[in-house]
This record gives structure tokens, sequence and C-alpha cells, in this order.
């Protein structure tokens, strides 16, 4: 199972994350890898090509507008996952990097368990499957 | 079926007027909605859900407040004329074929815009400086460039692009999916020489504009 990280994420992540590719049977590319500036009708067809099942998209604002292409990805057949650190926390790379080390064994699961495509919320303290209307409630 | 398909651009109202800035305010925005100059909104406003429009919206309160600053409508005739001015513009700005619009002063004085088979006039109630009228069919070419590219530059910052195919239309660095928010919140804790040094395809001068932006900087 693959994963991509969208471009807001620091690049050497996926680096970093394939060192557990082993282990979790789980592998990721950082988009820039593939498909440097690519646009959001292209992400369905690179995540095909890639064999990837997700992308994580690191937003820290205007949640509203970014729900809607987080449901066109679902609805084109790509799972979301996105960031949400506590309120104090700044998405440094460290803070990506402890966020999704600590969880991908719950990642893993959470895709290989679901049906269908998934918007998985990832926070410090696990990863939870997440309706749209409930992440915009929450993010506001 | 979702509110848009992938590659339409969705704002929000203060999206919409950060990118518009320092012009633009979200009241005027909305002012305009509820006068029903900009159509209606994607999603309407609705307690804990932003109004949503769509990345053609973002280019009419473009266009509405270039016309209204431009053509400075006395207070009296500003809403009416804008109103009337805007609807036509509109409907031949973002028409499938283009119509090549012109301004021209009127032999009674007024401004007046034809699209070369019918025309509109229009009473701003002010006199116009002779240099506007070209200046206003400039920013309609360029207004129309952007509805086919889907793009609209963010001035007075070259570097970043609201490109409604990339990340729906958000603030981002040219050539890149990179959101000026996203590095806006990372300055909070890191220096810009670090995000440089972490993210090497994001340039100093798309940084630094991006910064200035967002008003970090």
């Amino acid at each position: 199972m693959k994963i991509i990280l969208d471009e807001n994420l620091w690049p050497e992540l996926a680096t970093a994350l394939n060192a557990f590719e082993q282990r979790y049977h789980l592998s990721f590319v950082h988009i820039n890898d593939i498909a440097p500036g690519a646009q959001d009708p292209d992400i369905p067809d690179i995540c095909t090509e890639q064999g990837a099942t997700a992308i994580v998209s690191a937003n820290v604002r205007d949640f509203g507008a970014r729900r809607v292409i987080f449901e066109a990805l679902l609805e084109s057949g790509v799972s979301v996952i996105v960031p949400r650190p506590s309120k104090r926390a700044t998405l440094t790379p460290e803070v990506q990097m402890s966020m999704l080390i600590r969880h991908i064994p719950k990642i893993a699961a959470a895709l290989r368990k679901g049906q269908g495509q998934l918007l998985l919320k990832l926070t410090e303290g696990g990863v939870t499957e997440i309706s749209l209307e409930q992440l915009v409630r929450e993010t506001g | 079926m979702g509110l848009i398909a992938l590659g339409e651009g969705v704002y929000t109202v203060a999206e919409i007027s950060h990118i518009l800035q320092p012009s633009m305010t979200a009241r005027k925005v909305h002012y305009w909605l509820k006068k029903g100059i900009l159509g209606q909104p994607l999603r309407p406003t609705r307690t804990g859900r932003p109004t949503l429009l769509t990345f053609e919206q973002l280019l009419k309160v473009k266009t509405v407040q270039h016309l209204r600053d431009d053509l400075h409508f006395s207070l009296q005739r500003v809403t009416l004329t804008v109103e009337e001015l805007s609807s036509w513009v509109f409907d031949r700005l973002f028409a499938q074929h283009w119509y090549e619009l012109h301004f021209y002063r009127s032999p009674a004085g007024a401004v007046a815009v034809t699209d070369g088979v019918h025309n509109l006039e229009v009473g701003t109630g002010q006199l116009l400086m002779p240099n506007l009228l070209p200046e206003l069919d400039a920013f309609l070419r360029r207004t129309r460039d952007d509805w086919e590219r889907r793009a609209v530059d963010i001035e007075p910052y070259p570097r970043l692009i609201s490109n409604a195919r990339v990340l729906g239309g958000a603030p981002i660095i040219k050539g890149t999916r990179v959101e000026t928010a996203f590095v806006a919140h990372m300055a909070q804790e890191l220096e810009p020489r670090e995000i440089l040094r972490l993210y090497p395809y994001i340039d100093p001068e798309g940084l630094s504009q991006a910064l200035k932006f967002e008003r970090v900087a």
C-alpha cells in the first residue's frame, strides 16, 4: 500500500517514513518527486499510476473551501489523510514526522480495514475516520 | 455528486478578500452577493458553514471593484449603475465566445461600453479621466485571460497565484502546490532560511512574497 504526500509536507518525510516500509507494508512518496506542481484533476491519475490509495494533505486555513476539494478527491477514488495538530502546535517538519511515524500502524490498519474512500483525521493522539461535515465543524 | 469537480476552484468570502487585498473586504463581497451582482453562491451562508464561491465569482468581485473604482460613480448612482453595468459586462466576459469589449464616451458625455453590436450607456454622475477607458478595456481583456486559464495573479506579488486547478484556488507560490498560508504557519516556528533549506522547491523570492502577503514578514 502506498500513500502520496502533498507539497505542503516536508519533502524528506517520505524517505524517513519509508524506513518502516517492511514493518508496516506501507510506503510513501512525495508528490514533488513524481509530479511537482501537479494540478488537482491530475491527482486521481497520479494515485492510480503510483498504486497509491491515499494522499496526505496538510492545510491550515479555509477548511470550508478545502473540504470541497477533499470531497471531490474522495469521489474520484482517493482517500484523504488530514493532519490536525493541537491548537498550540505548528506543523513543522518535526511535528509532521512525529505525527505520521507514531501512527503509521493505525493509518495502515484503517486503510486496510476501510471500505471505499476514507477521510482520516490524524492528530497527536491517533487516527480517526471522520466525515467532511465533522472536519469543517471542528476546523471552521 | 459533490459541490464541484476537481479543478473548478472554490473560495470562502474571507479567502476572496484576502486574495484581492488590500481594497477588498468580506463585507463588500457579502453586500454584492446580497445585491445579486455576483449571482448565487455555490453554497449560501448557514450557521457554522462558510459561504462558498466559484472562481468566476472571484473574477466578478475583482471586476466590480475595478469598475466601481475606475469609473468613480457618484454615491447616488453607484448601486444601480454598477449592477446594470456588471450584469451586462459579465454576460459577455464569461461567455463561451469572447466579445471584444470597448469602453468609450458617448456623445452625451456618458460612459458607454460596446461589444461591437450592442451598446450600454451608463451615467456615472462624475467627470471621467480620458485615459481610464482604454485601461478598462485592457483590464477586461486580462480578466478574460484569467477566466480562460482559470488563474488569477495576486497583486503586487508576481510569484504568487490563485489557480483554480491547484488546491482549489488557495493562494500558492507559483509552480508549486505550496500554500502561502502554510509557509506563514511554519514561519511561526522556523526562520525563512530554514524553510528554504527544508523545502528546496520553494524559491527565496516566492517565500518572501508569501510571507509579506500573509503579513508575517
